[in-house]
């Protein structure tokens, strides 16, 4: 396999971006204490990797994502939040993959924001089958209108990593 | 405006169509309120107890027990909330005390609570049987 090592040696330098970029969102307090209310900055990292393309498959998103959310677990010791994040991380994966192979030339924050609402839908579901009862659900629409926003932010930081080193990206998206 | 251009701009549209609308739909939810304020506590999704709010005279503590930990509840009048619990994300203590009209519930996942607002009068019995 050409490239092999330096692939994978990319591949687990995406997972622990994603997971420092995750312990420093966990450090930022929130004005509004609603649960799943967050900025999902670490989707900047799943988000980039899928827009790479070139030798960059959905398998390796979903790698980097499994070992984020599972160290990210035993950093913190949420274990039990491992259920939700976990469910509405591959739901989100999927959206987006989705929705990047299906529509040509689709702008990031639009696959972001779709990335980002389908991550808290899931969530809500996960946590509607763990307490058995659907009232999880009035939290939706705030879940929507913050995943919109945080979605169209991520979006555009990775628009803006693809602007500003297209080198650099053609370079490691063929290894 | 080419093609792309123009269906990507009606994306961005369906995007902040979607933004106003959940936003309106969380502040008109806000809105709904009743005369009568009724806890009811669920463990597992099964109604547990239901408490007239509005009849507490005296606080009290409720300690629930469920497979997963436990949860301190205070149940003042006219309000109620969970003051302490063993979870790790202390999720159902941050969101604080619901009173009439709160329309969000506490939750605590991990131990499977669930705490809600209902203006209605619940038939426990009939739940419980």
């Amino acid at each position: 396999m050409r490239g092999g090592v330096k692939k994978l040696s990319l591949t687990a330098l995406f997972a622990v971006l994603a997971l420092i970029i995750f312990t420093v969102e966990a450090q930022i307090p929130m004005p509004f204490a609603f649960p799943g209310l967050k900025l999902g900055l670490a989707n900047i990292v799943t988000l980039f990797v899928i827009f790479l393309g070139g030798m960059w498959r959905a398998r390796d998103v979903f790698m980097i994502l499994l070992v984020r959310v599972l160290l990210a677990a035993s950093i913190t010791g949420q274990v039990f939040g491992l259920i939700y994040s976990f469910t509405g991380g591959v739901i989100a994966l999927v959206v987006m993959f989705v929705l990047k192979t299906a529509v040509k030339d689709i702008p990031i924050p639009v696959v972001s924001v779709a990335g980002a609402i389908s991550h808290n839908a899931g969530q809500l579901t996960a946590a509607a089958v763990i307490l058995q009862s659907g009232s999880v659900f009035v939290y939706l629409p705030i879940l929507m209108a913050g995943g919109i926003i945080s979605g169209l932010l991520t979006g555009f930081a990775v628009y803006c990593v693809f602007k500003a080193h297209p080198k650099f990206i053609r370079y490691i998206s063929n290894l | 405006m080419n093609s792309t251009a123009k269906r990507n701009f009606i994306l961005y549209c369906i995007i902040a169509a979607l933004f106003a609308g959940s936003l309106a739909v969380w502040f008109f939810m806000g809105r709904v309120s009743s005369d009568k304020t009724i806890a009811e506590i669920y463990k597992n999704g099964t109604l547990l107890r239901a408490i007239d709010l509005s009849a507490v005279h005296e606080e009290y503590v409720l300690s629930e027990y469920t497979a997963g930990g436990k949860n301190e509840v205070l149940v003042k009048q006219g309000e109620i909330g969970v003051i302490k619990a063993d979870c790790p994300d202390q999720m159902c203590v941050n969101t604080g005390f619901i009173s009439s009209g709160s329309f969000i519930p506490i939750i605590c996942l991990p131990n499977r609570l669930e705490i809600r607002i209902t203006g209605v009068d619940s038939d426990l019995d009939a739940i419980a049987r």
